[in-house]
């Protein structure tokens, strides 16, 4: 074995430790801040495997999507409603958590068997490398067009539904005298149509 | 982080013709007697190592010209009796963070306290890997470049909220989901105008960028064919770097000094570091994408010719190095120097208008200008890298 | 997502890229959702505006994408089949009469919702743009033939459909179903991708065809693995039991016109989803999704009409009568004949009238008294013979009463059934069958029967009857036109036998799959 396989081997293993015990963290732990701190680990490590199938494009892409948007959003979410509350005790908890850990162990146990007993098409497809960036171009452009143009309208209709959602609706009642508020801005008020009568 | 740098510079080392550093290297301890991989070994460490100490002296320079600078802008004279100009004033200052007492609050989380200034440190250090000083003067041609640092930067708001959630002080706190918020509405704009020059380079490699503006000198620079896009950057780049007048999340008069409140010592000291340290890789980088890098303002290849010496000579190689380098220092040298200036000059923006001013106004136009370049790119294939 | 990156990344075709470049797109096939495109950015264009004019000119521009849409999707009926997108879309006869009801559908559902989203007071504009999304995600995915066209198909049509489900943002109601509907789609979507990148991983190829080719010549266990995953997605899209347990809840919370297009456009999508996968992709693992389907549409037809009965709202049984109707149209898919097939059309198309003209009446009445109760309903038809009559005839209809198309679709799926020895199947049909008739003939009895003097105190303060109010007509439009069909539909049901029967000739994919069991039975 020489020194480059090997280093790769521990980087792989070290790497894989850290996605597992990171994942458990995620779930496991109590506080959520901390959860959420893991996760942006995991997704750094993540990375780093990418980096040793030598795909380095899709390395940064996941640290720019998966630690710089979307672990920051979630972080940013939890800091702005961290609201220390008591959570009511629920039922059985401890039924519950030996159930869902048998049937986590028992998908695990399946998985695992599959891919020791699947013949996997080994060795697969070489990397690419520094081409990577290229070749992704060319495939979004072409026999992946659709998709790609497709996504841009789910982000778009993503952000107008976010934003519909959660915009503060501003009513004529609300309006203080002298208030610069554009006309188009303001909301009629809302009426529910259901009337829940269930519950007198 | 540490197996990420350990695999870029192994997977990619030094490469290209002219200077091989990492060859000759290799090559001088093979004749001592050491196995091909056990040099290679060795020599992992040393770009580094480089990489520190560059970025260290980057530091005190630009802290002592801060000082300097400030004290001019101000009538003042500055320090000047820490070595000749007060010189060594930084070493100083270095010197005394260094051997303050490290406090952590009683009530703060110990562990995420210690962690936040080291993941705002760590992916700053990381960027400069992408640096080019010379034709192969960086660490790593990577494939990815420019984005690369993109994606780096992207991580240091996570060291910024984790540092303001763990000092258990509202200030700290605000101060960064400030400091997130900003990075992450700034970063958008920055991006798209990196694309833009990227679409005009056909790479993302830093040094076939630079390598693309080279052709004319000064008038091929990418500041003529990108004045928006420059623009564009330069702003957002003040604002990934907390530079005034973006220096909300450390507003003295609302925050006390933000997500830096409650540290002392050394890890307040890798705030300090980290924030220099990026002011100077962003001006280096505008030089990059921008102003021509190492490029002297006339070609140095007409300069040989024009004295009639063989561009390849030993004498000729050696003086376009270390004019890349002195070029390459000086023009971000200017664009500190800037940064500085526009400190004393501008006030504080409001934080309603600091993202105002990123999503309504520099995000649809760095759109446009993408646009625009593409439109540029298709019509007129010379000028703009078709 | 770690998956999508991977995918892409290893992704590498034999042709040169360069070659590739050169192929023709062939994107005339997407022609109709073009025409939804344009009519949800110009519905978008006009909400900026302002409210008013977004109020006034989005639902002309809506009908018209629609109705332009349905033109192109009828002309390319006899068009000659070639892929489009270099693989990524067939638009074969299966594809069109599933985005032609998908299409109508939501046409019907905007028709219906112009006055609830007055009356309720959300902006019209925007809720139009995101139902044209939902459409345009759901007619891709009926003719989506790659791994990440489908993945990206579904993945719009669900987000389009959290927040269509979450619209009334006032009503808590609403925000609950849109997370509940959030949390486990999301969850959906994450193993449809596991068992996605499996599928990758085995075949190495992201087209269904090719996918399908090499799971046949080396069916590893991995494989079913795979089918386990990607049909318990195709179970949740279509709210089949166990994985019905979001609608209810995101049905009862949801605007009445969203549970209108959820339960007709998401669900034939999911549909033509499962077929495309199934049979185009598993067909060598045939007999164990027919297994596993047998016992999806088994549990989905008991559990989703006996629940129903006990329901007291209205929008509930609708939910809980969904997933039963589901389950019948399940039968037609596990035959895997050329009968169940286009009986599975033909009872999707007869399902989209008749649920939709009950849905109309729901929210008329919902529009008239602000409830939805079904005890409410008592003794209507005194003080309002329309929604009275429209209701019968669509809750008749599901029900599989005689004249009704419902009945004739019914009776085909059975006959198919039967025809393929699936008698388990049909009987658990028939039966549940009989009580779904149950407790859609108690709704009728509810306003049929009851003396006026019994009458809910809801009816007896009926408001009178208008129709000129702001998006009255085109309700009343929809109603009508549903119920006509419904009514009617059933004698002039050759003519949509003949069409159903087409499609299946028609789609080379249900072509192969058809021959493959007839060859299989015959050795």
């Amino acid at each position: 074995m020489t020194i480059a396989t090997s280093t790769e081997l521990i980087c792989f293993l070290v790497l894989s430790t850290v996605i597992v015990l990171g994942s458990l963290g995620v779930v496991l732990l109590e506080n959520i801040v901390y959860s959420a701190f893991m996760l942006g680990g995991v997704f750094m490590a993540v990375a780093g495997l990418y980096l040793l199938l030598n795909a380095s494009f899709v390395a940064a892409a996941q640290v720019l999507v998966y630690v710089g948007a979307v672990n920051v959003l979630i972080i940013f979410a939890i800091m702005l409603v961290n609201k220390r509350e008591e959570l009511k005790p629920i039922k059985g908890l401890r039924l519950r958590r030996i159930v869902s850990g048998a049937v986590c162990i028992g998908l695990l146990v399946l998985l695992v068997r599959v891919a020791i007993i699947t013949p996997w098409p080994l060795p697969g497809p070489i990397a690419i490398g520094e081409e990577a960036t290229a070749r992704i171009g060319e495939h979004l452009f072409t026999d992946y067009l659709l998709p790609f143009e497709l996504a841009s309208v789910l982000l778009l209709m993503a952000m107008i539904g976010a934003i519909v959602l959660a915009r503060r609706d501003v009513y004529d009642s609300e309006l203080l005298a002298g208030d610069d508020m554009k006309e188009g801005l303001i909301e009629q008020t809302p009426t529910p149509l259901l009337v829940d009568k269930s519950s007198p | 982080m540490m197996t990420f740098t350990f695999f870029a510079t192994s997977y990619l080392g030094i490469a290209g013709p002219g200077l091989d550093l990492k060859s000759s290297f290799v090559d001088s301890l093979q004749s001592f007697g050491l196995s091909t991989e056990m040099a290679r070994l060795l020599w992992l460490p040393l770009p580094m190592l480089l990489v520190l100490t560059a970025a260290m002296v980057g530091v005190l320079v630009t802290v002592w010209l801060e000082r300097k600078i400030s004290a001019a802008a101000q009538q003042r004279i500055g320090p000047e009796f820490a070595g000749a100009l007060g010189v060594l004033q930084p070493m100083a200052d270095g010197l005394k963070l260094l051997v303050k007492e490290d406090v952590i609050p009683a009530r703060a989380d110990g562990l995420l306290f210690s962690l936040g200034p080291v993941l705002v440190l760590v992916p700053v250090i990381l960027s400069w890997l992408i640096v080019p000083f010379g034709q192969t003067l960086l660490i790593s041609n990577v494939g990815v470049g420019i984005f690369l640092w993109i994606s780096l930067s992207s991580i240091q708001p996570i060291g910024l909220l984790m540092s303001g959630y763990a000092s258990n002080n509202k200030y700290s706190l605000l101060g960064g989901l400030r400091a997130a918020a900003q990075s992450i509405s700034y970063e958008i704009p920055l991006a798209l105008s990196v694309l833009a020059v990227v679409m005009m380079s056909n790479s993302l490699s830093t040094v076939e960028i630079v390598n693309l503006q080279n052709d004319a000198g000064l008038l091929s620079w990418n500041v003529w064919r990108q004045p928006v896009g420059f623009v564009i950057f330069w702003i957002c780049v003040l604002a990934e770097c907390e530079r005034l007048p973006f220096d909300l999340p450390e507003a003295e008069e609302e925050l006390v000094a933000g997500y830096q409140t409650e540290y002392a010592g050394m890890k307040f000291a890798l705030f300090y570091l980290g924030s220099y340290i990026n002011l100077v890789l962003s001006a280096l980088l505008v030089s990059v994408l921008y102003l021509g890098g190492w490029g002297f303002p006339i070609p140095v290849e007409w300069l040989a010719s024009w004295l009639s010496q063989p561009i390849d000579a030993p004498l000729i190689q050696l003086v376009t190095g270390s004019v890349g380098i002195v070029m390459t220092v000086l023009k971000a040298y200017l664009l500190v120097f800037l940064a500085i200036l526009l400190r004393w000059t501008t006030p504080r923006v409001r934080i309603d208008q600091l993202l105002d001013l990123g999503w309504k106004f520099l995000l649809p136009i760095s759109l446009v200008n993408l646009l625009v370049t593409a439109a540029l790119k298709l019509l007129f294939p010379l000028a703009f890298g078709g | 997502m770690p998956e999508m990156g991977a995918l892409l990344l290893v992704t590498q075709t034999s042709t040169a890229p360069g070659e590739l470049l050169n192929l023709a797109l062939n994107a005339g096939a997407v022609a109709p959702e073009g025409c939804v495109l344009i009519a949800m950015l110009g519905t978008l264009l006009v909400d900026l505006i302002g409210e008013q004019t977004a109020a006034r000119w989005a639902p002309p521009i809506c009908y018209l994408g629609l109705g332009s849409a349905l033109i192109l999707l009828a002309l390319q009926w006899d068009a000659p089949l070639e892929p489009s997108f270099l693989g990524a879309f067939l638009a074969d006869k299966l594809a069109i009469a599933f985005r032609a009801v998908v299409a109508l559908s939501t046409l019907l559902s905007l028709l219906i919702s112009w006055r609830y989203a007055k009356q309720s007071g959300s902006p019209a504009g925007e809720y139009a743009a995101i139902l044209l999304a939902a459409t345009l995600g759901a007619m891709l995915l009926c003719g989506a033939t790659d791994l990440v066209s489908v993945f990206v198909s579904l993945e719009t049509l669900s987000v389009a459909s959290y927040l269509l489900s979450g619209y009334m943002k006032t009503d808590a109601r609403s925000s609950e179903a849109a997370l509940k509907y959030l949390l486990v789609g999301s969850a959906a979507a994450a193993v449809f991708l596991y068992g996605a990148s499996l599928l990758y991983g085995i075949s190495g190829t992201t087209s269904l065809a090719s996918i399908g080719i090499s799971l046949s010549n080396s069916p590893t266990p991995l494989a079913a693995l795979a089918l386990v995953f990607i049909l318990s997605t195709v179970a949740f899209k279509i709210a089949a039991v166990p994985f019905h347990q979001w609608t209810p809840d995101v049905y009862e919370g949801s605007p009445t016109p969203v549970v209108a297009f959820l339960s007709v456009g998401s669900k034939a999508a999911g549909f033509a989803l499962a077929l495309r996968l199934l049979v185009g992709c598993f067909g060598a693992f045939d007999t164990q999704w027919k297994l596993l389907f047998t016992v999806l549409a088994i549990l989905s037809m008991t559990l989703g009409n006996v629940v129903a009965l006990a329901q007291t709202s209205m929008k509930r049984m609708l939910a809980y009568s969904s997933i039963g109707q589901a389950g019948f149209v399940m039968i037609g898919l596990v035959c895997g004949t050329e009968d169940g097939f286009a009986a599975m059309v033909l009872y999707m198309a007869a399902y989209l009238f008749m649920n939709l003209g009950a849905f109309a009446c729901v929210i008329l009445f919902s529009i008239r008294t602000g409830s939805d109760r079904i005890s409410d309903y008592a003794g209507l038809y005194q003080k309002d013979p329309l929604i009275t009559l429209g209701l019968s005839l669509c809750l008749l209809s599901l029900g599989g009463i005689p004249p009704m198309i419902g009945f004739f679709g019914k009776i085909y799926l059975f006959f198919a059934g039967w025809a393929d020895h699936q008698y388990l199947l049909v009987v658990v049909g028939l039966i549940t069958s009989v009580i779904s008739i149950y407790y859609y003939i108690s709704v009728i009895k509810m306003m049929v029967v009851k003396e006026p003097k019994e009458a809910s105190e809801v009816v007896k303060t009926y408001p009178p009857i208008q129709w000129s109010n702001v998006g009255m007509p085109s309700l009343r439009f929809a109603l009508l036109g549903c119920v006509v069909f419904t009514a009617i539909g059933g004698i002039l049901s050759n003519p949509l036998f003949q069409w159903a029967n087409n499609t299946v000739i028609g789609t080379p994919l249900l072509q192969q799959a058809i021959a493959m069991s007839n060859h299989q039975s015959l050795g």
